[in-house]
């Protein structure tokens, strides 16, 4: 049994004017100490996915489908339980941490309080294993800085304070929004680096989620690739970076500067804009800016299906094998 | 930045600790309302040794009766008053009633508009709409009309007045309150410490009220000084604390304002004493707005 399932997620935001249909039947599962990796443009729905499976989409969203803890469901759980497993099974990283700390409460004070809630502790055993917290995730003379306002720490000191919270009751899934995104990145390289050897030693499965496909090839096995609110692509990272099928996937990889590119070959951005999310797509989402589009594509909408053992993919005309080869060459794009 | 530049601005930030550390030392660096601050002490200082500033009873008859009495001397700062009474005795221990006003009225008016304010504003909905029309419905009505209606029903004791003035404060403190919870409660720490399990009561106390007082604090302030001058105005149109002994500027100033022609002395103390009064704690509070203001921030 997987340790996390997620079964035909769906989140709307509802409003008197009109529906943002931000998720759209989101789908997957995640093993123990498995990392995951999800990639998506900003407002594919990565964010409010994760927000979802937390509980904690502001009050108006409608949240349909199944979330699975163990084989618990906890979209049925009143707000007690709920509670209960927040910040204790399941954690979560956020991405701005330059604003995720109270900016009036210690250091010290925070982390203490996830600790005296979940794990009854007493005041001088909360003080001790949040030092030992803030030891663990890098931070120097932890013991001094308890006392610390947050303004004191620079953004990536205050990344590690904010996952030192997360993993504090040693959550067994870790779901980390952007954890990387607003810091310099020579720190991007020491949160990620972090994160790989807390999953790695305390056996915590990791959603992460990014914009940033190099995050992902550093640290996740499994990746997924969102688009407009759904899945269009799932396969192992490895995989994924060598065979991508999906158009949207292959479109992402091209628009990253690569290294061992001839110097006069030219980025090749996705043409067109993200998705307008007010109403369902009658076709594939991506058909408006995909040059592999065919009449299918317009009319029905693909589900995701395997391509090869592991590798699914929701599309109506998958980039063949050929034809990457020749756009990994530079001959191809250039529309 | 350099490295260099990094780590020094990493020491200096070290230095200081504390958001409200910080607008306090910015406070003490704000001389206009310093010189509030000293005069608010020197006032407070004046109600609670009011028997140590002056040797006599502000309601013991020491020299005669007289419709022009006699101005300031040596022997009595302040002059006479009407009934004979030493005036300056009669203003200090004024201080007494004007501050004790000042401080029970924000009081009542600031714990009321706490409750409602973040009640409105933490679980919105109908409870916030209810709460908030009330609130606009009380704002229409001019605060005096207001205090002069509120004492009208309740009757003309102290208590009474101070509670008054305190309603009309409500809901000024709510809108504030509410305002600043509103403004607080979307943001990435109240949600981190959702995504932690933290209940709902522990956000609003722990995360969402000590970022959301500041504002209220400054009119706090503020809100003593019109209290202040709403008791004074509730005395002078002669709806002020019923019994006569209690001396009250607002009251002094309308008993002698007939007598303005001839003994000013009647009149300008008890006014400077208002002005005085008010005037440091607006010094006070536009100091400390500027202190706990993050826009202003160096």
């Amino acid at each position: 049994m997987p340790l996390l399932s997620v079964d035909d997620l769906h989140v709307r935001f509802r409003s008197r004017k009109r529906t943002i249909y931000a998720v759209n039947g989101v789908s997957f599962d995640l093993e123990p100490g498995e990392t995951l990796g999800i990639v998506g443009e900003s407002g594919s729905g990565k964010s409010v996915s994760s927000l979802a499976i937390m509980g904690i989409l502001p009050r108006g969203a409608q949240v349909t489908g199944s979330v699975t803890l163990d084989g618990r469901e906890l979209m049925t759980l009143r707000d007690a339980q709920m509670r209960a497993i927040r910040g204790k099974e399941v954690a979560m990283v956020f991405q701005d941490p330059m604003t995720s700390l109270n900016p009036v409460l210690t250091v010290g004070r925070q982390l203490t309080e996830v600790l005296r809630k979940h794990l009854d502790m007493d005041r001088n055993q909360a003080r001790d294993e949040a030092v030992r917290l803030l030891d663990r995730v890098g931070i120097p003379r932890a013991r001094e800085r308890l006392g610390d306002f947050p303004h004191q720490f620079s953004g990536g000191m205050r990344q590690r304070v904010m996952i030192a919270m997360a993993i504090a009751c040693k959550p067994r899934v870790l779901i980390a929004d952007e954890p990387t995104t607003a810091l310099d990145v020579t720190i991007q390289a020491q949160i990620l680096e972090l994160l790989r050897e807390l999953v790695a030693t305390e056996r915590m499965a990791l959603i992460l989620i990014t914009h940033d496909l190099g995050v992902v090839a550093g640290i996740c096995e499994r990746t997924h690739v969102m688009y407009a609110g759904a899945f269009v692509e799932t396969a192992a990272t490895t995989e994924l970076f060598a065979r991508p099928r999906h158009p949207y996937t292959v479109g992402l990889l091209q628009s990253v500067p690569r290294l061992d590119a001839e110097a006069k070959r030219r980025l090749q951005p996705i043409t067109g804009a993200p998705r307008n999310m007010t109403s369902l797509p009658d076709g594939c989402a991506f058909a408006p800016r995909c040059r592999y589009a065919t009449d299918e594509s317009w009319n029905n909408v693909p589900e995701l299906r395997e391509i090869d053992p592991g590798h699914r993919v929701a599309c109506w005309n998958p980039v063949p094998d050929a034809e990457l080869a020749a756009l990994d060459a530079g001959e191809g794009g250039g529309d | 930045m350099s490295i260099a530049a990094a780590e020094a601005k990493e020491l200096e930030t070290e230095q200081a600790s504390g958001l409200y550390r910080d607008a306090l030392s910015r406070l003490l660096r704000n001389k206009a309302a310093m010189v509030g601050v000293v005069v608010l002490v020197l006032f407070v200082l004046a109600a609670l040794f009011a028997p140590l500033l002056t040797q006599h009873d502000p309601n013991v008859r020491v020299g005669p009766l007289a419709s022009n009495p006699e101005g300031p001397t040596a022997q009595h700062w302040f002059g006479l008053d009407e009934q004979g009474r030493d005036f300056y005795a009669r203003v200090i221990y004024g201080t007494r009633l004007s501050l004790l006003v000042g401080v029970v009225s924000v009081a009542v008016g600031l714990s009321l508009g706490l409750v409602l304010g973040a009640l409105a504003g933490y679980f919105r909905g109908w409870v916030d709409s209810t709460i908030m029309r009330a609130m606009d419905l009380m704002l229409a009505v001019p605060a005096f009309l207001l205090a002069i209606a509120l004492v009208t029903v309740l009757g003309r004791g102290l208590f009474q007045i101070m509670i008054a003035v305190g309603i009309v404060n409500v809901p000024i403190f709510a809108r504030l309150l509410r305002g600043s919870i509103l403004g607080n409660r979307e943001t990435d720490y109240v949600l981190a410490a959702r995504s932690l399990g933290t209940p709902g009561h522990r956000i609003l106390f722990t995360h969402l009220l000590p970022n959301s007082i500041a504002p209220v604090i400054v009119q706090a302030t503020l809100a003593m000084a019109t209290a202040i001058i709403e008791v004074a105005g509730l005395s002078f149109v002669g709806l002020g604390p019923a019994d006569p002994r209690f001396p009250e500027w607002g009251r002094m100033l309308a008993d002698n304002a007939n007598r303005l022609d001839q003994s000013v002395h009647l009149v300008f103390f008890p006014g400077f004493a208002i002005v005085l009064s008010v005037l440091a704690l607006n010094l006070i509070g536009d100091g400390l707005r500027e202190a706990i203001d993050p826009k202003l921030k160096d």
